[in-house]
């Protein structure tokens, strides 16, 4: 095996740093950009960490946001990840900033993590290209914006490392192991970590040659006591998303329609030629590049050739590369029927999958290097060579569709071939079937021809990410006022505008009267105000059904509330403001008055219920009345009771899920739910204070059994492992 | 490390550093680099309504009449969509004629003129002049217009002169 010397650092160095700075490309060139997502990243991570922040700052866990949807739990919303290590950061700077430094940090560990593991198979600048070609993969790269996705690759490349480690005495693996483990799933989406695990699993396996020797036994225990440890968040997420309104949707099948275009995307990205208005990372998705692919089987069919030699290498290529990536490929476009796979992203298989089909691609371009294979290296170069330009023939009558693609795109197919017509013209045409010619040394151009070849396709390996970087970077807008999926401008994180947020009374109810992906209801936490409309991935399915029955929403990206109105519902449910896109003549006409508005750019009308509900009310008289002395807190409400004559009922606009501890006096009692499903409790004359905190899904026994086991016996295993009996012997 | 892969090394990380360079230098606009220019494709499919047995679509300028039961096809792919009895028209009345016919090659079929009026595209069939909404290059879709469906023609006029005036009289205007 080969083994990361220490003079190669500085050149993996610079291969990360470079890799930072890309990704930090408009936030070096254009002022008061930074790197951050408008849709995912403000709405629900920076919002969702806002929470998560008041809460621990209060020693609480963050449970739930109340100021999301009439309160979305967030320990279970795996957008947030209030544990995740990339968290740390926005305790120190503001979101914006935290969020760029985060894509940086990343990014430049990501990159070493993956030359050392790259470095274990190939030569410095084959595992540096590989470590580079995995990386900005289209998934992979597009994802490194996201909070909850951005550290998978990082994770997940030194789980392999540290599993397949010979240096690292057996407690030392295991602690590092479990260590890892722990942080990968609070740091990154549960569904991403599931999909990682049969790769980490197969890894030591395959690579020892189906042989399931001590690490693999010992990689596997740990693994299963990690699993065990997190089985609380676990249950309590699956619990979640069972009842979410996520359930059943399934935006990921049907993009592309035929399977003829399922293999055009891997060629081409679908946003240069596909219509149905395919946008967001589904442009990007499933581009590979021909030459990529190409190499990868070269690759493949080298390995496949030698595979008794080197029999790990051919497993890892085959069992975790290829066989993954086709299966991902089939379920992804043709599996909607699969329930259990048509809410998810298949093509998240890939960003696992890419690593071992990047072994094929280095295998390739170390069998052109190996100078022992001079004659069948060039033989192998001139067939790739020519294999990248027959598709730039055929085209114009086998893939009509693909007219207009943009001229890189047929530029690095024809990269190769001009430069073997370059190569023929500069060296003598005999030269090419003199075989062999190894015991020369006079020093000829032939001598570097293996080198020659692997670096002309490197070259075309490292052109072909352009499409992805200049897509995804957002490079032909030239500036950072129009936001794309990698930067946007400082203001684009908050409120906008704000002085209609400002406007707004703090821990009063809103709703905008706007697609939700817009976000005018999660950020308005930044003032402290509450949001109605839904938008998380534990958005409540019987929440939802509840207020469709009562024909209060609209059904768009979740839901949103929307006309004809019903002025007492809206009341009931506290909501105070509503925020339009421009005048609404029902409310006016029912004297609901216009206290903001931007009429210069946006058009936005913020209208006040005449009623002013506050989210907590009680009857008094057959009346409802409003009741302001209630403070919120983390997880929860306090609430002083008002002196009444007799029983009566407390109303709180927060949806009566599952998992509220309700408190009169301090003493537990029962809710109910109203018929728009909010909080209600009863109380007497004499009651003082009602508390109302969330406590998340209730863990069975069994669970906690569970993971106190875990616990213990991983201190357990630590303690009596091999190293310490071996020093007990001596 | 051995001198030729130190060298080798070198030569991929220049490589590189050029790339992300080039990357830089484009996206400053300090250089304009028409190779880093990929087209989008633009448009949304639009399904206008099903017409005897046919399911009519608006897809850019095109609409399409796709008998049921055939997949999708790319409205690029020319000689599928006439292997399939795929036909291709101006507007939704005009497919529907196609249909109505069975066959693309009418007497008498929409030609652009090229002529662009408030947002309305005009073209001819013999004298007579119709307009369809235009087709907004930034989305790729019809403009909205108050009144008149995407991909309707309507007909406008004798002439250019008396379609512009019939525009004007008319007030259409986008949203």
């Amino acid at each position: 095996m080969r083994r990361f010397w220490w003079e190669e650092t500085p050149y993996a160095l610079y291969a990360a740093i470079s890799v930072s700075v890309l990704l930090c490309l408009k936030f070096i060139l254009f002022d008061d950009c930074f790197g951050f997502d408008t849709n995912d990243d403000v709405n629900h991570t920076f919002v969702g960490l806002h929470v998560a922040k008041q809460a621990l700052s209060a020693g609480e866990l963050p449970r739930i946001n109340l100021f999301n949807n009439f309160g979305t739990p967030l320990i279970g919303d795996a957008q947030t990840l209030p544990f995740a290590l990339q968290s740390l950061t926005y305790w120190f700077v503001d979101y914006p900033l935290a969020m760029s430094i985060n894509r940086l940090l990343i990014g430049f560990f990501t990159t070493l993590a993956l030359v050392i593991f790259f470095r274990q198979f190939f030569d410095p600048w084959i595992a540096i290209l590989c470590s580079l070609l995995t990386l900005f993969a289209p998934g992979p790269f597009w994802t490194l914006a996201h909070h909850h996705y951005q550290a998978s690759l990082l994770f997940f490349t030194l789980i392999l490392l540290i599993q397949s480690s010979q240096k690292l005495t057996f407690r030392w693996r295991c602690a590092l192991l479990f260590v890892c483990y722990i942080m990968f799933y609070y740091s990154v989406s549960i569904h991403v970590v599931s999909i990682s695990i049969p790769f980490i699993v197969g890894y030591l396996v395959f690579k020892n040659n189906w042989r399931v020797n001590k690490h693999v036994l010992s990689n596997t225990v740990i693994l299963i006591l990690a699993a065990a440890a997190t089985l609380p968040a676990t249950y309590e997420f699956k619990e979640l998303i069972s009842v979410s309104t996520r359930m059943g949707w399934s935006p990921y099948s049907g993009i592309l329609p035929t399977i003829r275009e399922q293999f055009l995307g891997l060629l081409i990205p679908p946003g240069e030629w596909m219509y149905f208005g395919i946008n967001g990372h589904f442009s990007i998705n499933t581009y590979f590049s021909i030459a990529l692919i190409f190499a990868a089987i070269a690759g493949f069919l080298v390995l496949l050739s030698n595979r008794r030699k080197n029999t790990g290498l051919f497993l890892l290529v085959f069992m975790l590369g290829f066989v993954p990536a086709t299966l991902a490929f089939g379920i992804q476009f043709n599996g909607e029927r699969m329930s259990l796979f048509n809410s998810v992203d298949m093509t998240r298989v890939w960003w696992f999958s890419n690593m071992f089909v990047m072994l094929a691609v280095g295998s390739f371009l170390k069998f052109l290097c190996d100078s022992r294979e001079g004659y069948h290296g060039r033989l192998a170069f001139i067939t790739y060579s020519v294999c990248l330009f027959v598709p730039v023939m055929l085209q114009p009558s086998l893939a009509p569709e693909l007219d207009n693609i943009g001229e890189w795109h047929i530029i690095l197919l024809m990269l190769p071939i001009f430069l073997v017509g370059l190569w023929l013209i500069s060296t003598n045409i005999k030269s090419l079937t003199m075989y062999p010619r190894v015991h020369t040394r006079k020093k000829t151009f032939l001598q570097f021809n293996p080198a020659f070849g692997a670096m002309c396709v490197a070259f075309c390996l490292i052109l072909s990410l352009v499409p992805t970087m200049n897509i995804i970077l957002g490079a032909s807008s030239k500036n950072c006022s129009v936001p794309n999926h990698y930067f946007a401008l400082s203001n684009k994180a908050t409120f906008q505008p704000n002085h209609i947020l400002d406007a707004m009374k703090p821990y009063s109810r809103m709703a905008s009267v706007i697609s939700p992906v817009r976000g005018f209801d999660l950020k308005a936490v930044f003032g402290d105000v509450l949001g109605s409309n839904a938008r998380a991935l534990v958005a409540n399915q019987r929440l939802r059904r509840i207020f469709e029955k009562q024909r209060l929403i609209q059904i768009d990206d979740t839901y949103f509330f929307s006309p004809p109105w019903q002025f007492d519902k809206l009341s009931a449910l506290g909501i105070r403001y509503l925020l339009t896109p421009g005048p609404d003549k029902s409310l006016e006409k029912n004297n609901w008055k216009v206290v903001s508005q931007d009429t210069q750019r946006t058009g936005l009308k913020l209208y006040e219920n005449p009623d002013q509900p506050s989210i907590v009310r009680y009857k008094h008289k057959g009346r409802w009345l409003n009741l302001h002395n209630f403070s919120l807190r983390p997880n929860g409400i306090s609430i002083e009771l008002p002196n009444v004559e007799k029983a009566s009922l407390l109303q709180i606009a927060f949806f009566n899920r599952e998992g509220w501890l309700f408190n009169v006096d301090g003493e537990k009692v029962e809710s109910y739910s109203s018929d728009l499903g909010m909080i209600e409790i009863p109380f007497m004359p004499d009651n003082k204070t009602v508390e109302v905190v969330y406590r998340g899904i209730p863990i069975p026994l069994w669970v906690r059994a569970v993971f106190y086991l875990s616990v213990f016996a991983f201190v357990s295993l630590l303690w009596l492992g091999p190293s310490r009996r071996r020093s007990d012997a001596s | 490390m051995q001198a030729s892969q130190t060298k080798l090394t070198i030569i991929f990380l220049a490589f590189w550093t050029a790339v992300v360079g080039l990357l830089f230098v484009h996206t400053s606009g300090i250089v304009h680099v028409p190779l880093l220019t990929f087209p989008q494709a633009r448009g949304n499919l639009f399904f206008l309504q099903e017409y005897e047995k046919t399911n009519i679509l608006g897809i850019g300028e095109k609409v399409i009449a796709i008998p049921h039961g055939i997949p999708f096809v790319h409205p690029k792919r020319v000689k599928k969509f006439q292997k399939e009895n795929i036909f291709v028209g101006a507007s939704r009345q005009e497919a529907k004629r196609m249909v109505d016919a069975g066959t693309q090659d009418l007497d008498e079929v929409l030609y652009r003129l090229n002529i662009e009026y408030k947002s309305v595209a005009f073209l001819r069939i013999g004298k007579d002049i119709y307009g369809v909404p235009a087709i907004d290059q930034e989305s790729g879709n019809p403009f909205p217009i108050d009144g008149w469906n995407q991909y309707d023609e309507k007909l406008i006029g004798a002439s250019v002169e008396e379609a512009r005036r019939y525009m004007d009289e008319r007030n259409w205007t986008s949203n």
